[in-house]
């Protein structure tokens, strides 16, 4: 079984507010944070952490780095409890983060910021050139931070967060900024690391980018955990799945025959407008698509002579599964996340 | 041994980072800008004073090259601490701002190492230039006056404007701590030095009053003595009661025990304060 590296046991954690009274004039109240967390950071596991905006992720990411002393809880670092949860050194150095928004500018550059962290850590100099290639900086070395794109900016804070080869990965919507091959890149760059017995913890409030990514997922909203395990587990405990998504370019008349003529009489669909094209959006089964029903259903329009020009899985947006975790409406979840976005 | 050897590695390591540090600061637009003002000032300062042709107000002598260097300090007030100010105003509400102070402080060392290879790294990014200009004016007055200062009064000198620097750069970083943006960061920045460099007199004019010190005359015994007190309050005025106590001329009667405890107190206070707020600082 994968050794666990870090477990948080019902963690608490309060920001502090300024709240001056005549008497105090620097007092101050704990006001919103994080409740009751236990989570287990194992390694060779990639968890993605969602959440809205405002659900904790970054304060929870930055108390696991040692940010942020927990208010009430246990940490324990590979089976050892921390004493008052004050992080010793050895703590930091297994583990790495890559911050949300890091703001790069200035006239400094890739190599000097490495040099500076890898002086901070004690660590050799000469292996910096070789470490910014391996997060693709290489060339970018010793270009002004000024000059370097977003997608280079996240390069270079991810490559902050792999400095001294941490056990554990901690990473704050590491996506932004981020162009679909840079993704596809990063995300081949996680697996590997996970491969070598890391163990990452990505945060995202979008849920489709880590659905690839990731082995289990934590949703938090209003700084609880709401709900963990796998993607697909959480999908179907609270029946939601999917939607297959099909566009023509004429309106389908005989989808009843159709389906029915290839055992499909039991699915439930819809045909709809949209645009200059037809849309037919059919529910997903309880338990979720298998690829093989997915292809008989492509099939059997094909094989009517009548071709979508467009057919694919229906993403399941965060303030679905939010809805159906914590049993509020639709409505009511996108409110309170339009609420904190805003 | 092991301790001594630990001790040894946080040294090398304080004085790497603070090299870094003092690299990174030197070459930027504001040191390019500070550089000619200080040349100007401390250099054109002991120029000047030390001409022997210089019409001087009746109540300003200069007539060694000590009493050069008591006049320069002036000078050395107006532009190296306004040089502490441009440097240090947002050294940590910048890092803080951008997100970069949570990456260092991320890293597995010590946050009172850090903050001191930063306040070095300030300090000494003003210090050295203003010391090696200050060196080059000693050279100015012995060409004017042909005559150098004594060793006692160049270290006096460049001891007393150091530790000046010094206490400039603490009460910089402990404000730029505080300061939540750029624009709170030069308020409380310029807001410290125009305190000390502008208002103090009159600070020390309302206290004096409010004790019932007569005010009105500057030049009495009673008021010297009281804004010497004050002084002692203050970076500017402890610097040139430091420097007064090699002038012959000039004598506030202040214990020279008052004079060491404000001189440690200032070195220490400011300097341990910004390394507790440091510690305590959330990224």
């Amino acid at each position: 079984m994968a050794e666990a590296l870090l477990e948080l046991k019902g963690i608490d954690y309060h920001h502090k507010i300024a709240s001056p009274t005549l008497l105090k004039p620097f007092n101050k109240i704990g006001g919103l944070g994080i409740k009751n967390i236990s989570l287990n950071l194992v390694s060779g596991n990639i968890i993605g952490l969602v959440g809205p905006n405002g659900a904790g992720k970054t304060t929870l990411m930055k108390l696991l780095a040692g940010l942020l002393i927990p208010d009430k809880g246990k940490i324990v670092f590979k089976g050892k409890e921390l004493e008052n949860m004050i992080r010793p050194n050895w703590t930091k150095k297994m583990i790495g983060m890559m911050h949300e928004n890091v703001h790069w500018y200035g006239s400094s550059t890739p190599f000097k910021v490495i040099e500076r962290l890898f002086t901070i850590r004690n660590m050799k100099n000469n292996k910096i050139e070789k470490f910014l290639d391996f997060v693709g900086l290489g060339i970018k070395a010793h270009d002004s931070l000024d000059s370097l794109s977003q997608g280079m900016h996240q390069r270079l804070s991810l490559a902050c967060a792999l400095i001294g080869s941490p056990d554990i990965l901690l990473l704050d919507e590491p996506m932004n900024g981020l162009d679909p091959v840079a993704r596809e890149a990063f995300a081949g760059v996680l697996k590997n690391l996970a491969k070598q017995g890391k163990a990452i913890l990505i945060s995202s409030h979008q849920l489709a980018e880590l659905e690839r990514m990731v082995d289990s997922v934590i949703l938090m909203h209003e700084g609880e955990i709401i709900e963990k395990g796998n993607l697909e587990e959480i999908r179907d405990k609270y029946g939601i799945n999917n939607d297959l998504i099909l566009k023509f370019p004429t309106k389908v008349a005989n989808i009843k025959e159709i389906f029915s003529k290839n055992k499909f009489e039991n699915l439930n669909y819809e045909q709809y407008k949209e645009g200059d094209s037809f849309t037919i959006k059919i529910n997903s089964p309880k338990g979720g698509w298998d690829i093989t029903t997915k292809q008989e259903i492509l099939e059997c329009f094909v094989s009517s002579k009548i071709i979508p020009f467009d057919f694919r899985s229906q993403k399941i947006e965060l303030v679905e599964i939010l809805s159906a975790v914590t049993g509020l409406d639709v409505e009511k979840v996108g409110m309170s996340l339009r609420g904190k976005n805003g | 041994m092991k301790k001594m050897n630990n001790y040894i590695e946080i040294l090398k390591l304080l004085f790497k980072l603070s090299k870094m540090e003092i690299k990174n600061n030197l070459f930027t637009i504001r040191m390019m800008v500070l550089m000619p003002i200080l040349l100007l000032f401390i250099g054109g300062a002991s120029w000047g004073f030390s001409d022997q042709n210089a019409q001087l107000p009746a109540d300003v002598s200069a007539n060694t090259p000590f009493e050069v260097l008591f006049l320069t300090s002036v000078f050395v007030l107006f532009s190296a601490t306004l040089g502490v100010v441009l440097i240090g105003f947002d050294g940590i509400s910048r890092k803080k701002n951008s997100g970069l102070l949570a990456i260092e402080f991320c890293q597995p060392t010590s946050r009172t190492i850090l903050g001191l290879s930063q306040l070095f790294g300030v300090w000494l990014t003003v210090a050295l230039p203003t010391i090696i200009i200050s060196l080059f004016s000693i050279l100015l007055i012995y060409k004017q006056m042909n005559v150098f200062p004594t060793i006692g009064e160049i270290i006096l000198f460049i001891f007393a404007t150091s530790l000046v620097l010094l206490w400039y750069a603490s009460i910089q970083l402990l404000v730029s701590s505080i300061a939540k943006d750029v624009g709170s960061a030069v308020t409380l920045g310029v807001g410290t030095w125009l305190l000390f460099t502008m208002i103090w007199l009159l600070i020390t004019a309302l206290l004096a009053t409010l004790l019932g010190v007569d005010a009105t005359d500057t030049n009495n015994s009673q008021f010297a003595l009281f804004s010497s007190k004050v002084d002692m309050f203050s970076p500017n005025g402890l610097y040139q009661l430091l420097l007064e106590a090699k002038l012959e001329n000039i004598s506030r009667d202040l214990p020279i025990w008052q004079l060491s405890i404000a001189t440690i107190c200032w070195t220490f206070i400011p300097s341990s304060f910004f390394i507790w707020r440091f510690n305590k600082l959330a990224a």
